[in-house]
């Protein structure tokens, strides 16, 4: 595991990676999945998974409940294997590097891939608390350098205006939507590279769906996102790259435009215009 | 006709009023039964601080006797005629011809020792005359109950200091000044020789360690051996010197007498040292009354027990149930919270967990009578025993922990409450949503991490509730602890001003045993009886605010987790 | 193709569609009207055709008001926008059919008024033929979704382009020869160009077939890059 997850960075805004400079985002991935199979139990969830999710772009997941989208989206910071019963095939590179090896600590990688949920599960905490929640794991932080990375995170997060003046009140009495940004905000505080989003906004009324929109716009300088969602149009609206997935299988990826007006298959184009498959 | 009703009434059933109707019966008995039974020992036990008139009876009964009783009267009850005659086993000519009730009064004339009983039971047609005498006089005594009396004359040194009316009030300034020497004796008991005692205690140990021991060699143990000495001569003589004192003490106490005329007319002479109090109820105006009535509640909440616990307070009662109480919270809350953190959190769900799960609800049912046998067997005995051998080798054959005593009793109810806590643990643990966890793991906490910062404060008001639970229990349990800790008389408190300050080894004295040992294991059963109810009124008391000190808390805790979905 | 979850959205998409049919067999029966009125030189027939084209513009109207109804309600994506795009341009490209099929009814009540050779109309008529067959296997490739028609219409549109070419060739020679019916031979190249046009419209309407079918568009394309 490198150690530039752990080191604060001088200036927070920028992740330093690996970078390579090539323009083309499908040969500049972040994520590489290569035959990817999971199982739970006997039961095959994914289907030889193969897919590059390119770094810096917003890449998005959809496919019909239970196609298997959450499920891969786990495996990118390993959240199946709180399952007991959860085998993974294949191999997943982060940066080059296979997560699923054996010498990989689960906690830091989890550190360079931030996720959200689908509800907002901000911590019976302070609003403070909260984002610095993941900061403390990392150790003894001096209380001005907490402070500054607390109020980045929040800034980042649009959250930091309209939460400013109650640090130090419960998370609880945020809106969800606010709550939501709040639990991203957490999530962006440690710095990882990647950022994956469960369904981010589908517990959210129309607007606070649309400023989780507008965020993940922005954070796309800043982070590989990717996003799970029901919401095609959702998908339609925020993503660069677009993977249809169907019964465990991934169908279909490519960029959004392409899959929204002329997609390949008969499967994508049957679910995006809501036909029976 | 009837079978229109017969649809009314049907349909009446389906409405469900009926059903309102008995549910709203059921509380209103069990709101009933509570009050009643608050009402019932409050009014009993707390009544009986209150300074009762003192009655001269003139009783005259049939076989020609007759005399006169002074005392409080304690009890009135009407009897049928037979059963009147059946208990006192005398004729039907005892009566009134078709009379058909007898009341009866229950007096208390005290005077134990001059004039036993002191309580009498008089059928009220053998009351000639009833008067309540301005200068009726109350001693309560250090020893033998109360007295009652007329003050006759103060005497100091043996000499006369006052007769007649001036008495009284020579009397009232002598008593001022016994209380006051009475706190100095007890200061220097309990402070001053108390701690020479214990220092010489401790000296006689580590003389015989010293003995025991071939570690050290010869020179260093006499050295060490005649600094002991030395050290034990100083004691003996500050010893000798305090209890000069205290000697001093105790004479200038026994300084002054009285003299009282009984009602049967005896002359009584009683020593002040003899008196903790007197009082002439008959010429207390109330708000006299009521200072006095504060004074005697509060020497019963803040004393000890005196004459076989029928007189004085119980405050070591009090203060060994609730040190005993706080102790098993503190033992069981670790213990039970660790136990359901394993069962819920780390261990593979499975038939096996679910065993175990099931022997723990069971243990909850299991007799506390038990568990006091268990205690005694294994923490007094075995513990305890080995405790004693491997740390307290100096002081045997004298047990230290190799006898019931505050540690043990609070493990016992421990172990006994330890399933309710681990119960509500396990329950607040599956209430919180999985996508807190999730959030906590996936911003790099380590499962330990997430339960230690996340988790247990979300679960720590359920873990309240099973500590009030626990709580609840242990308080009222009896039983277990006549095994392994309690006795009736405690000489000293569980906690003091000797070094370690704390003394887990000693037996205490506990509220709930009080109540069965004075109710039932008095020698005088009628002076006992209010004290049975102002005990049991002051445990129900003692287990609310116990109570409603952890449910605050846990109000207050709830309300800082209020609003995360379950 | 699988029908919609929401009946509801296939009928709307049905109604749009058929509603273009509806303007595209107005404007087809416009144009052969109006290419009879200029042949015949029957002004009557050539002011109803001027009226109808009022109709048709506002069916067009319609149609856009209706897909545009759609797109804010559905947010149709895939092929289900390409079918709301390509009816919302067949739409514009059908209405200006019709315009240009009154263009020729004023040709022809211009004609009317002179007295022009009812025999000199076969090379028109040859152009209006193609004309006619352009708009009705357009129309018809999008009806039914039909990729090769359409390519065969895209194709067929040079044919028209030629024919047109030779008109204005042949005309302007026997213009100079016979300056005497110089205003009947300007109505009729005006005529012809229009006709052109609407080929050019129909050509529009093959292509929108592609896209809709395929995806693509063909649009800027050469043709050798053409299936």
């Amino acid at each position: 595991m490198t150690s530039e997850s752990t080191a604060a960075p001088a200036n927070p805004g920028f992740q330093s990676e690996t970078a390579s400079h090539s323009g083309g985002a499908s040969t500049d991935a972040s994520l590489l999945v290569n035959d990817l199979c999971l199982f739970y139990g006997d039961q095959q969830a994914l289907k030889d998974i193969n897919l590059s999710i390119p770094r810096k772009e917003v890449t998005a997941f959809i496919g019909p409940s239970g196609c298997g989208k959450s499920t891969l989206l786990r495996c990118f910071n390993r959240m199946n294997d709180l399952i007991d019963t959860v085998t993974v095939t294949g191999t997943l590179l982060l940066e080059g590097q296979n997560i699923y090896a054996n010498d990989v600590d689960v906690a830091q990688l989890r550190r360079r891939v931030g996720m959200v949920f689908q509800r907002p599960n901000p911590f019976p905490k302070t609003i403070y608390e909260n984002v610095a929640y993941g900061l403390r794991l990392e150790g003894k932080i001096p209380r001005k350098e907490l402070d500054d990375r607390v109020e980045w995170a929040l800034k980042s997060a649009a959250l930091w205006d309209e939460v400013k003046d109650r640090l130090k009140e419960s998370a609880l009495g945020l809106s969800g939507g606010q709550q939501q940004r709040l639990v991203i905000a957490r999530a962006v505080a440690v710095q990882p590279s990647v950022l994956l989003l469960d369904e981010p906004a589908s517990a959210l009324d129309p607007i606070s769906t649309l400023k989780i929109e507008e965020l993940i716009h922005q954070l796309k300088s800043d982070y590989t996102i990717v996003i799970v969602t029901h919401n095609m149009q959702q998908a339609a609206r925020v993503s660069d790259f677009t993977a249809f997935m169907y019964l465990g299988e991934l169908v279909e990826f490519d960029k959004t435009d392409d899959v929204f007006t002329n997609p390949k298959k008969q499967q994508t184009e049957d679910y995006i215009t809501g036909r029976y498959g | 006709m009837v079978k229109k009703d017969g649809l009314k009434l049907n349909a009446w059933f389906a409405s469900g009023e009926p059903w309102v109707w008995m549910n709203a019966a059921a509380v209103g008995i069990s709101i009933a039964a509570v009050v009643g039974l608050l009402l019932l020992i409050a009014a009993r036990g707390f009544a009986h601080f209150w300074p009762a008139s003192v009655a001269q009876l003139d009783v005259e009964f049939p076989n020609g006797v007759s005399g006169v009783l002074l005392g409080e009267i304690a009890d009135r009850e009407s009897l049928s005629a037979n059963q009147y005659l059946e208990s006192t086993g005398q004729t039907t000519e005892a009566l009134e011809p078709e009379q058909a009730v007898v009341e009866r009064w229950l007096i208390k004339t005290g005077n134990r020792r001059v004039a036993p009983p002191d309580f009498r039971w008089v059928a009220t047609h053998y009351i000639q005359a009833i008067d309540y005498p301005e200068n009726a006089l109350v001693l309560e005594r250090m020893e033998w109950g109360n007295a009652y009396g007329f003050l006759e004359a103060v005497y100091q040194d043996g000499e006369l200091s006052s007769e007649g009316e001036g008495a009284w009030s020579d009397l009232e300034n002598r008593l001022k000044r016994s209380v006051g020497l009475r706190v100095e004796i007890h200061a220097l008991e309990s402070g001053e020789l108390n701690g020479i005692n214990y220092a010489l205690e401790r000296l006689r140990l580590e003389r015989r360690s010293l003995d025991r021991r071939g570690t050290v060699d010869d020179a260093t143990r006499e050295a060490r051996l005649s600094a002991l000495a030395e050290e034990e001569n100083l004691l003996l003589a500050s010893f000798q010197d305090a209890e000069s004192r205290l000697r001093s003490l105790e004479e200038s106490l026994a300084r002054d007498s009285i003299r009282i005329s009984t009602s049967s007319g005896q002359e009584l002479e009683v020593s002040l040292s003899e008196i903790l109090r007197a009082w002439r109820p008959n010429s207390m105006s109330t708000p006299q009354k009521a200072s006095h009535y504060l004074r005697s509640l509060w020497i019963f909440l803040s004393e000890p027990p005196r004459e076989a616990n029928t007189e004085g307070g119980i405050f070591p009662a009090i203060f060994g149930t609730v040190m005993m109480v706080m102790l098993m919270s503190v033992l069981v809350t670790p213990f039970g919270v660790i136990a359901a953190l394993y069962l819920r959190e780390y261990a593979k769900q499975g038939a096996f967990v679910r065993l175990i799960r099931i022997a723990v609800n069971n243990l909850a049912g299991v007799p506390s009578i038990v568990y006091g046998v268990f205690g005694l067997g294994f923490f007094v005995y075995f513990l305890g025993g080995n405790l004693d051998a491997l740390f307290f080798p100096d002081a045997l054959p004298a047990p230290t922990f190799g006898t019931p005593g505050m540690l043990w009793a609070s493990l016992t109810l421990a172990l006994l409450t330890v399933p309710v806590v681990v119960v509500s643990t396990e329950e607040g643990l599956t209430r919180i949503p999985r996508s807190i966890r999730e959030g906590s793991l996936a911003l790099g906490a380590t499962k330990a991490e997430t339960l230690f910062k996340v988790v247990l404060p979300m679960a720590s008001p359920s873990i309240l509730t099973g500590v009030i639970l626990a709580v609840a229990r242990a308080a009222g349990e009896v039983a277990p602890l006549m095994l392994v800790g309690v006795v009736k008389l405690a000489p000293s408190l569980p906690l003091d001003g000797n070094f370690p300050f704390v003394h887990l080894e000693r037996k205490f004295m506990h509220l709930g045993f009080h109540i069965y040992d004075v109710g039932f294991q008095s020698p005088n059963v009628e002076a006992a009886r209010p004290l049975v109810f102002a005990t049991a009124l002051l445990l129900v008391i003692l287990i609310i605010f116990l109570n409603l000190t952890a449910i605050m808390l846990r109000n207050r805790l709830e309300r800082r987790y209020r609003g995360v979905e379950a | 193709m699988n029908p919609h979850i929401s009946e509801q959205f296939d009928a709307e998409l049905d109604a749009a569609r058929s509603q273009l049919m509806e303007m595209g067999g107005m404007v087809e029966k416009l144009l052969r009207d109006a290419t009879e009125a200029l042949v015949d030189q029957d002004a009557a027939l050539a002011e109803k055709v001027k009226l109808a084209d009022k109709r048709v513009n506002q069916l067009e109207v319609d149609i856009d008001e209706q897909c545009v109804n759609i797109i804010a309600r559905r947010q149709p994506a895939a092929s289900d926008l390409r079918t709301l795009i390509s009816v919302m341009k067949a739409s514009t490209d059908l209405e200006r059919v019709g315009d240009e099929a009154g263009r020729i009814a004023k040709m022809a009540i211009s004609l009317a008024d002179l007295d022009y050779p009812t025999d000199e109309f076969s090379d028109f008529r040859h152009i209006a033929t193609l004309t006619h067959q352009i708009v009705a296997s357009g129309l018809d490739a999008f009806a039914r979704l039909d990729t090769d028609g359409a390519m065969r219409v895209i194709a067929s549109d040079q044919a028209i382009d030629d024919a047109y070419d030779e008109l204005v060739r042949q005309r302007s020679s026997k213009m100079r020869e016979d300056p005497e019916s110089i205003e009947g031979d300007m109505c009729i190249i005006w005529a012809a160009r229009a006709l052109e046009r609407i080929g050019d419209h129909a050509k529009n309407i093959g292509e929108y077939v592609v896209y809709l079918v395929r995806g693509q568009d063909l649009r800027g394309r050469g043709k050798h890059q053409l299936g």
